[in-house]
């Protein structure tokens, strides 16, 4: 009798003593001050790495076999350096939301949260020495917190810099993405290298792992501001010009549409195409004193976008591929694509673009 | 011979447990206490340990030793008949839920604390059958902090929410081996809403079915009584809902084979130690699903009026 309460008494012991040959919980990170609200910052559930982030992935040209799980409709983020373009695919990215890579010797972390649809190109390079991100596993009104593994630093992925840990404050080198469509990439980027599911992890890349919430006008994780002039799920992109972002979505009217607009005292330049998913963004260049004006080029079997009155044919990345102005670059502005509920509860109030 | 019987079925739980298939809540894990005499006061205390570590898409298992769910809980169980038809359980559980992954580095995170209480009234209809209907009571905490973090919902002690139960038992012995029991039980706990989820936000675990079938005998080794028994249990759990809306990643169905083994100790006392073995998942998306789940403890008769209670 004696030995069984004995029995039980260590049950209740080991369930009451505090842990011990545990380490203590790190959730919360390397440091104890946070440079955004800690009570809008929660657990999303799978902890720190539990979501894998992936280093150099494995990548395979198009029409390779290896890329028999995208569909045409699928989105995938797309980065150019020099000639080589490389592809993202959201199927890998929804399981993974964070691919560590090296592209011609540039060291960028591809950033990708599925609750708010924004996907952000991060340099790895940090105090001299190249670093990877994880995933932490917290989220800020609903969006990823990348962490870097050279200091365990926390950073906000839509705030765009460290928020939390020795590196606070610090903003990470941009690198434009671009989103398509696989069937666009297809076209326009024939030679592509696209990234496929042998990741040396075990999922189910076909599937998308958060059931309806694409379309579904619902978060899964509280936000601080609603703003109901777009559906929350709609894709916009935000434009950054002096230090304040507006907000532009694909064209209700027309497939296909370049617009310029002031704001900010910059003109900005945006194509869309909703059919290809492209929404991209620069600041207008005068060539000669002259302003451009833009229309959509018609083909979508190459990288070229739209056109200008003097005969330039502008590429997605905002370079003239032909033309007598060839060579000329627009700036492309820090911005990037997300939901709408995103742009809306970081920056409540932001100026939409309506037409 | 029968009386001695139920009383080792006693020892033997009847699982009610609320984990999520990713982690969750351990409501309570022993309920339903077997009716006994008027007068007689019953306690039970166990321990349970249960481990998901099993990662699963639909029924297809996926390859993945980095994560690991943990719920340890102590489980306190009093029951008090009455009459010979009207009992009442009242179960008081601690918990522990812990969350590990591994990669490069082990991150480890914990909440404990009391759990939902679930009180139990119960009518038995005949020696046979018996019914109950109950309640689970928001007493565990549902905004454990870690860090400073409020944790997810599944890594709660408590749902926050205010839950019905619905409990039937039906349990008798064959008329050739009256030491061969075989028992049923249904429970269906249809969930309430914490409206304070993460400040503002509701959560709502899915509603929550389980039907347990079981056999039991008793075998006397030297002058030990032994009472194994080989239960096979169904689960099946429904989506949570965020904020009225279903969250992915929730809810599935699951099929257990629970083999136990109950000691007699006297009159007024039992052990038991069991193990629940998942021999068929399936969740819903991708989830974390039970690996092995382990509950030992011991139970106490006392029959008030009788005063035949010694230790």
């Amino acid at each position: 009798m004696k030995k069984l309460f004995s029995l039980l008494l260590f049950f209740v012991f080991i369930s009451c003593n505090e842990e011990q040959d545990f380490p203590s919980s790190t959730i919360g990170g390397s440091g104890t001050g946070w440079l955004i609200d800690r009570t809008k910052i929660f657990d999303g559930g799978p902890g720190k790495d539990g979501i894998p982030a992936l280093e150099n992935p494995d990548m395979a040209s198009i029409g390779s076999s290896d890329l028999d799980i995208l569909t045409d409709d699928d989105l995938v983020l797309v980065y150019k350096s020099g000639n080589t373009v490389k592809a993202y695919a959201h199927p890998i990215l929804d399981w993974h939301e964070i691919i560590n890579d090296e592209i011609n010797g540039e060291h960028i972390a591809i950033t990708y949260c599925p609750l708010t649809g924004t996907g952000i190109g991060w340099g790895r390079e940090i105090n001299s020495e190249i670093t990877t991100f994880g995933v932490s596993g917290l989220l800020f009104e609903t969006n990823l917190i990348p962490y870097d593994r050279l200091t365990d630093s926390n950073w906000s992925q839509m705030y765009n810099k460290c928020v939390n840990g020795s590196l606070s404050g610090r903003q990470p080198e941009f690198f434009n993405l671009i989103q398509m469509t696989f069937g666009a990439l297809k076209r326009a980027f024939p030679n592509a290298e696209v990234t496929t599911s042998n990741t040396g992890h075990n999922r189910r890349y076909g599937l998308y792992p958060y059931g309806s919430y694409r379309t579904n006008s619902s978060t899964l994780f509280p936000i601080s501001n609603t703003d109901d002039r777009l559906h929350p799920k709609d894709l916009v992109r935000g434009v950054e010009v002096n230090g304040k972002f507006k907000a532009y979505g694909f064209s209700e009217s027309e497939s296909k549409f370049v617009i310029k607009d002031t704001f900010e005292g910059d003109e900005v330049v945006v194509y869309g195409d909703k059919e290809r998913g492209i929404l991209v963004s620069f600041i207008a260049e005068e060539i000669d004193g002259t302003a451009l004006e833009f229309t959509p080029f018609g083909s979508s079997s190459t990288d070229v976008i739209f056109m200008d009155q003097l005969g330039n044919q502008w590429n997605m990345f905002g370079r003239v591929v032909h033309g007598p102005n060839a060579g000329v670059r627009m700036e492309v502005p820090y911005s990037y694509i997300g939901y709408w509920l995103a742009w809306a509860t970081f920056y409540p109030g932001i100026e939409l673009y309506e037409e | 011979v029968t009386k001695f019987l139920l009383f080792g079925l006693l020892a033997l739980p009847l699982q009610l447990v609320a984990q999520c298939c990713s982690g969750g809540v351990p409501m309570s894990n022993n309920i339903g206490l077997p009716t006994a005499d008027k007068g007689s006061l019953q306690f039970n205390v166990n321990y349970d340990w249960n481990n998901l570590q099993t990662l699963k898409e639909a029924s297809n298992e996926l390859v993945d030793n980095t994560r690991q769910r943990e719920t340890h809980s102590i489980l306190f169980e009093f029951g008090y008949s009455f009459s010979d038809k009207f009992s009442l359980d009242l179960f008081v559980p601690w918990v522990r839920q812990e969350r590990t992954i591994t990669v490069t580095n082990t991150d480890f995170d914990k909440s404990q604390g009391l759990g939902d209480i679930v009180i139990l009234p119960k009518y038995s209809i005949n020696d046979q059958l018996t019914i109950g209907l109950g309640l689970k009571l928001p007493t565990g905490a549902s905004d454990t902090q870690a860090d400073g973090i409020t944790l997810v919902a599944d890594l709660q002690p408590g749902s926050g929410a205010l839950d019905q139960i619905l409990f039937i038992s039906y349990s008798n012995y064959l008329n050739t081996r009256k030491s061969f029991g075989y028992f049923g039980n249904v429970i269906f706990r249809n969930t309430g809403k914490n409206n304070s989820y993460l400040g503002s936000a509701t959560y709502e675990f899915g509603n929550e079915l389980q039907v347990i079938a079981g056999i039991a005998d008793r075998f006397v080794l030297s002058t030990i009584q032994i009472d194994p028994s080989l239960k096979i249990r169904y689960r099946k759990a429904g989506r949570d809902f965020f904020n009225d809306n279903e969250f992915p990643g929730s809810g599935g169905e699951f099929i257990f084979i629970n083999p136990g083994i109950s000691v007699i100790l006297s009159k007024t006392m039992a052990w038991q130690i069991n193990s629940s073995l998942p021999v068929y998942s399936f969740v819903n998306e991708t989830q974390l699903s039970p690996t092995v789940q382990i509950n030992t403890g011991i139970s106490l008769k006392l029959n008030l009026k009788k005063t035949e209670f010694k230790l």
